[in-house]
């Protein structure tokens, strides 16, 4: 219950808060103001009448005990005519003697108008509307009689009307005050909708926001110059940082690049033998077997040539690793340029030995190739620094072609090639053997 | 119209006939009891209060003839307040008018019919001894009685105020707003 009542709290607007507030407070306040005025005028008016007819009973009642006593009867009905008519309030007189017989009794029927008697309980004496005094004689002290009076409650009636019309027209003018409140809350509350929409309406990207800056000096008006002072503020930060964030980009794009190129170089190195600037070994395995399995797809041939340089070792004895290292780039370079096709592929397979892989060639062309190498290698004349001249340097083929068949894997070939090689190297050296 | 009131007024008018025809006083028996009522309480409620030593003392005065409805006025003050009042017996006086003496000492005198002479001297005496003069005959008011009862259409007392003040006697406002005041204007 408590939690439905937040929930509701938290859904109804300030402004239906505030008018119904406003509302309950105010018909509060009028409410028990005229129930308490009411009731005030109300007892004011019983005691005032009780007080009223306690004279008249405590006037008349020594008047007519004392004619009691005198046995003057008669000045007691013309008295209380007269007291009946002198008092239009008194509706009705009854006068008993000692023994309770009616000697007088006056009903006053203008006054009347079906009045009857208001008594709550059978003992009451008095009331706002009527009085029963036991008369006494004032000295003997003894009762003489009994005096009862009826007053009219015209009077009551008409303040009961009084203060109900005044009730009515008091909540009546609540009324219309709220209505106009409502009126004048609600007029105020549009201000702070406007405000709010104006807000809404801002759009950071754009730097847009329809509000512009109040010349109103109340609330609302102080609430929107600080809005637009805050827009304001932040259009100029959203200024400078649009500015920074360009200059950043500028600096992520220059860093990017150059983390691309580093990435290049490192990809290029890890496949790349740095000696000879050849594919290195991990690189030609990668290659070879997307080849292969090309091959096998599309049912061409490859071929795989594996050569080494002959007497590699007596260079390096020789003329030291240096020298070693120059031959191997040449030989690197020699091989390079013997390749003529596009999908022709040379890697450094290790220390003096090297890969060709040649895809859609049959032994016949692969065969040319090495032979071609063969020719470059004669024509590279190397130097050492002290000038000496370098005698070109040989090289062993050992070629091994096949159009690979599903079930065979590439390591067959490469072996092949390696047989064919070893082949090469044992019949003498510098020379193509085919497996 | 009450019986009671009717009776009165049927035995006031047969009085008042028979009195005329009679030439002699007649009293009415419920007139003589009221009076009995009042006097007392016209002492007990006035300045002669104050001379009251024991007991509340009233004189009646009367014609010879009249002896006997004097004799009765013992029997209805009694009757009336058989214990006093206020605590006062009531000494009650019968006196002839030609001894008015017998009354000096009372509160008041209860005048029954005289002759004018007479009438005129007992009220003279009782003037010059303050004593309160209540008279049958409401026209002796003219002649300087203090109390009387007017029989109208209802029964009322009336006091001469002219000789109250003359006797210094100074009656309760109770007393007086229950009476009428006698002047010769009025009469």
């Amino acid at each position: 219950m408590i939690s439905q009542s937040k929930e509701l709290s938290h859904k109804l607007s300030i402004e239906i808060k505030v008018v119904v507030g406003i509302i309950l407070f105010t018909l509060l306040i009028v409410f028990v103001e005229r129930y308490q005025l009411s009731k005030n005028v109300i007892n004011q008016f019983f005691e005032a009448k009780k007080s009223k007819n306690l004279l008249l009973v405590n006037t008349i009642a020594p008047v007519l005990g004392l004619n009691i006593s005198l046995g003057l009867d008669g000045s007691n009905r013309d008295y209380l005519d007269y007291i009946v008519k002198e008092n239009p309030f008194v509706i009705r007189i009854q006068l008993e003697d000692s023994e309770g017989r009616i000697i007088y009794q006056n009903v006053n029927d203008t006054a009347n108008n079906g009045h009857t008697r208001n008594v709550e309980d059978e003992n009451t004496k008095e009331g706002i509307d009527f009085y029963d005094k036991v008369i006494i004689d004032s000295l003997s002290n003894a009762p003489v009689g009994y005096v009862h009076i009826d007053f009219s409650d015209k009077d009551f009636k008409a303040l009961q009307s009084a203060n109900r019309l005044l009730t009515l027209r008091l909540f009546a003018i609540t009324f219309v005050l709220l209505i106009v409140f409502v009126i004048l809350v609600r007029r105020e509350f549009r201000h702070l909708k406007d405000l709010a929409q104006g807000v809404l309406s801002y759009d950071p990207k754009l730097n847009f926001c329809s509000l512009t800056a109040s010349e109103r000096h109340d609330e609302v008006g102080v609430i929107q110059n600080a809005v637009v002072s805050m827009v304001n503020k932040i259009n100029a930060y959203n200024h400078i940082l649009s500015e920074a964030n360009l200059s950043l980009e500028e600096k992520i794009q220059e860093r990017t690049q150059e983390l691309l190129e580093a990435n290049e170089r490192l990809k290029s190195l890890s496949v790349t033998d740095e000696l000879t600037q050849l594919s290195n070994r991990r690189y030609f395995s990668e290659y070879f077997e997307k080849t292969w399995e090309l091959a096998k797809r599309k049912g061409v041939n490859v071929s795989l040539v594996l050569c080494d340089i002959d007497f590699f070792k007596m260079v390096n004895d020789t003329h030291g690793h240096q020298i070693g290292d120059e031959v191997l780039k040449s030989v690197a370079t020699a091989l390079k340029e013997s390749l003529k096709r596009n999908t022709d592929f040379v890697a450094r397979y290790g220390g003096e030995e090297f890969v060709i892989v040649m895809y859609d060639a049959n032994f016949e062309e692969a065969s040319l190739v090495c032979q071609r190498i063969q020719e470059n290698l004669k024509k590279d004349q190397l130097v050492t620094p002290e000038g000496t001249k370098i005698e070109p340097v040989t090289m062993s083929f050992g070629i091994s072609s096949l159009i690979p068949k599903n079930d065979e894997n590439c390591e067959s070939i490469i072996k092949n090639a390696d047989d064919a090689l070893y082949e090469a190297k044992r019949s003498g050296r510098n020379r193509i053997v085919r497996f | 119209m009450s019986f009671k009131n009717f009776r009165l007024r049927l035995i006031f008018l047969l009085t008042l006939s028979s009195a005329t025809l009679l030439n002699a006083a007649n009293y009415n028996d419920d007139l003589l009891n009221i009076y009995m009522k009042m006097a007392p309480r016209f002492i007990v409620m006035s300045s002669q209060k104050a001379k009251i030593n024991v007991n509340i003392e009233i004189c009646a005065l009367y014609e010879p003839l009249d002896e006997s409805v004097a004799k009765s006025l013992v029997d209805k003050i009694h009757n009336a307040y058989p214990n006093g009042l206020k605590n006062h017996p009531i000494k009650f006086i019968l006196s002839d008018y030609s001894k008015p003496e017998a009354c000096k000492n009372s509160q008041l005198a209860f005048m029954l019919e005289a002759d004018d002479k007479r009438f005129e001297d007992a009220l003279l005496f009782l003037r010059n001894n303050g004593v309160l003069a209540m008279s049958y005959d409401i026209s002796f008011l003219e002649k300087g009685a203090d109390v009387s009862l007017f029989v109208g259409r209802n029964i009322a007392a009336y006091i001469n105020m002219e000789s109250i003040t003359n006797k210094k006697i100074v009656f309760n406002n109770l007393l007086l707003r229950v009476s009428k005041i006698y002047t010769k204007a009025k009469k």
